[in-house]
């Protein structure tokens, strides 16, 4: 050893940190090392400086060969087996050995010259493709996966089924990925051989597309080193599979997955990416989505059809009975079915079967969303989109309603605070507890996420009597999706096209003054609303 | 290469590599291409690192695997194919590079009207600057750390390129170089503590380093390149 190479105290003490950051230390040394790192400071800076360095060289650009690389070594491979022949028959013809086997070697290494030759000119493409396969078979997810290392780290801090919830789907595309990331191009052949011809043609529209992506070729390259690190990593496998399944579930299209891909591109950190991730499925979680027209009025039909299979059931047709609304009260009848149908949707024997045959009522777009929700999700969503169907409700009863003798100023007060969905939704409760006895609250509670609180739809009701008073709630922002406008306000002037307000109405603004009870002094009443643009029916 | 049955077995079953590579020394074509398929960028990546030249790169590449091909009936395996393919990679790059020192040919620092990256220190200076853009701040980077890498004698940059881009570990790169694990660490050692002298300058007054992407642009951007004389 030269001198240059004995270890100074100094160089020793680098060799012990870049071991250290190379994961090349025995455990007492790491513990040592880090004891240092612990109370030296200097010796911490020393090591960043070091990692900094070592992380700079990602900038390092990547060389990529061009496809006749691969064809032109071939054919000099084919040269050099046509020399080790031509040396094999001098050394046979030095040796003397038997015509026999001269022609024998000539034979075999003219079958391996052929062999490649023809490999090298009709083969090589299609393996090319081989070596793809699992860029094609995930390629969409790969372009969103920075590094191994963010795929490490959301595995570490996310379940795999918070990101897929199709469990069936995901284990197929897991298995799908596997095989086309098998080790070695027979197999990945076999497995695209045993493929049915629809999935064939997906696989080679996905080829095409990856083919002719307008990404540089160093992005393309990068998605298939990652694909080939990931082939010796089964459970990060799982994870890519699962985050891919997660970014193209329904709610994520558009504008949402959009915002999403921008806000991770701006960090840097694969811990600060899955915090990112870990916020959208919280988000997520409480992300309950509204019926389109078509499907309320599918559900609708359907729950109405549930209720003539079962008109023997003795509490729906206690519900119905003595209900004789009349035209244009068929919201309150529909209600008052929804009343009698409570025991079968809170029953836990029936009720995953009932509310699985509702959901089937609705569009696919809609059952693929509710399908990708866990129970408790799916529980929350069931009843969000029950409350939806109130959408149909006439506002001129509720403006009637509350207007009248039913509501006590206390409960104008409360209401007249709230926000308008909000008012709408706690005033259509009312309302139905008053007309037909529905006590079903949970259902005008408003949009409440899982993660936010329990699940509406089961539970003691908060909502009481008349006269009570109306439990302070939380306020919630107006569901997105929703008809726009400035939204239900009882007593709001109609616009200049709009109907007067119907006798008896409820015109004023909201009532204030000193007769308003003591503790409603903590609530100070909101300033007057400017007046809606348009009138109130079409405000909703 | 020797090696015991026993290890030749465990490698044969531990490494998908070694298993095509024995297809290749029973003369399976399709076996040698797939594993070109496989090594090919890599192999060319550390070569363009190593000599400095994309060209005599994609040439030297290309001798190592005719090198592969033309040694499959002596191999056996005794360690993980990436080792040995390296081995082999590190010889030739080592011949290019003897072969041209010889030739006086080798500029691995560019020169100053080179189309090469500037000085560290110019860079450095920049990035300190009126330079804003995120991909300005890219290029500089990768012109410093390309500067920074050229800097370092040949079995550094080897042994850096190893560690870095194929995680290969102390004993892995022991194997490719003909070293022992403890000269390994010393030779990081030295290699890293080049590599933080010579990007300091960068580092202290230039943009966030980490999690930077490659900036595309830089790929047509060529290492300190050769020039005749």
């Amino acid at each position: 050893m030269s001198p240059l190479n004995q270890p100074q105290p100094e160089s020793a003490q680098n060799e012990e940190l870049v071991a250290y950051l190379d994961g090349e230390l025995a455990p007492d040394e790491c513990r040592a090392v880090e004891e240092r790192l612990a109370n030296d400071a200097e010796y911490r800076q020393q090591l960043r400086d070091l990692d900094q360095a070592w992380e700079a060289l990602e900038a390092l650009p990547t060389s990529t060969v061009d496809d006749a690389f691969a064809r032109t070594t071939i054919e000099l491979a084919c040269v050099a087996a046509q020399e080790d022949v031509s040396q094999r028959k001098s050394v046979a013809a030095a040796e003397n050995r038997s015509r026999r086997q001269w022609w024998l070697a000539g034979a075999v290494a003219a079958g391996v010259m052929g062999f490649l030759m023809m490999r090298a000119l009709a083969v090589h493409r299609n393996n090319l493709q081989l070596a793809d396969l699992p860029v094609f078979q995930q390629g969409e997810v790969l372009a969103q996966v920075d590094s191994i290392d963010f795929l490490r780290q959301l595995s570490q801090s996310i379940k795999i089924d918070e990101l897929a919830r199709d469990s069936a789907a995901f284990n197929n595309a897991v298995a799908d990925f596997r095989q086309a990331s098998s080790p070695t191009l027979a197999e990945r052949r076999r497995w695209v051989d045993s493929l049915s011809a629809e999935k064939k043609s997906n696989l080679a529209d996905n080829a095409r597309t990856f083919e002719d992506l307008p990404t540089p070729q160093e992005e393309k390259d990068r998605r298939r080193k990652l694909a080939r690190d990931l082939e010796n990593e089964p459970d990060l496998q799982k994870t890519l599979v699962a985050y891919g399944q997660w970014l193209n579930r329904a709610p994520h299209n558009g504008p949402w997955r959009e915002g999403l891909r921008e806000e991770l591109s701006k960090l840097h950190t694969p811990s600060e990416k899955v915090a990112a991730i870990e916020q959208r499925l919280h988000q997520e979680a409480s992300r309950l989505q509204h019926l389109s027209t078509d499907d309320r009025n599918a559900l609708r039909r359907e729950i109405s059809k549930l209720a003539e299979e079962r008109a023997d059931d003795l509490q729906l047709r206690k519900s119905l009975e003595g209900r004789r609304l009349g035209p244009g009260h068929e919201d309150l009848q529909f209600w008052s079915i929804l009343k009698g149908l409570r025991a079968t949707l809170e029953e836990p024997s029936q009720r995953d079967a009932t509310i699985t045959r509702l959901v089937r009522s609705l569009s696919d777009e809609a059952q693929e969303h509710w399908r990708g929700m866990n129970k408790e999700q799916q529980h929350a969503q069931f009843f969000q989109w029950i409350r939806d169907l109130r959408s149909t409700g006439n506002d001129e009863d509720l403006e009637k309603f509350f207007a009248s003798d039913k509501v006590s100023m206390e409960d104008r007060q409360r209401l007249l605070e709230m926000s308008s969905e909000r008012m709408k939704e706690r005033l259509e409760g009312m309302y139905l507890q008053s007309e037909i006895g529905f006590d079903w609250p949970e259902l005008f509670e408003g949009s409440r996420g899982p993660r936010n609180g329990p699940p509406p739809g089961f539970g003691p009701g908060r909502f009481r009597p008349r006269g009570d008073r109306i439990a302070p709630m939380p306020e919630s922002p107006p569901p997105p999706g929703r008809r726009g406008g400035p939204g239900f306000r009882p007593g709001g002037p109609p616009g200049p096209d709009g109907p007067p307000p119907p006798d008896g109405g409820f015109k004023g603004g909201p009532p204030e003054g000193p007769e308003g009870p003591p503790h409603d002094r903590q609530f100070p009443p909101r300033p007057p609303e400017p007046p809606p643009k348009r009138p109130v029916e079409e405000a909703i | 290469m020797s090696a015991s049955d026993s290890t030749a077995e465990r490698y044969t079953l531990a490494d998908p590599d070694v298993r095509l590579m024995l297809q290749v020394r029973d003369n399976d074509a399709q076996a040698f291409e797939e594993l070109m398929l496989r090594y090919q960028n890599r192999v060319l990546s550390l070569l363009t690192h190593l000599v400095g030249s994309r060209d005599l790169a994609e040439d030297l590449a290309q001798e190592v695997f005719l090198r592969v091909y033309r040694a499959r009936k002596r191999y056996v395996p005794g360690a993980k194919f990436s080792t040995w393919l390296f081995t082999i990679t590190g010889n030739v790059a080592s011949n290019a590079l003897r072969s041209k020192a010889r030739r006086k040919e080798v500029h691995l620092e560019p020169r100053p009207n080179d189309s090469a990256p500037q000085s560290l220190e110019a860079v450095a200076l920049a990035a300190s600057a009126m330079m804003p853009t995120r991909q300005l701040d890219k290029a500089e980077l990768c012109a410093a750390v390309q500067q920074a890498v050229g800097k370092l004698s040949d079995r550094q940059r080897m042994a850096v390129l190893l560690a870095k881009f194929e995680h290969f570990s102390y004993t892995d790169i022991g194997a490719v170089m003909d070293m022992s694990p403890q000269a390994v660490k010393s030779l990081l050692s030295r290699a890293r503590m080049n590599l933080r002298e010579a990007l300091q300058p960068y580092l202290d007054r230039g943009a966030p380093i980490s999690g930077l992407p490659i900036d595309p642009a830089s790929e047509s951007q060529p290492l300190p390149t050769e020039t005749s004389t």
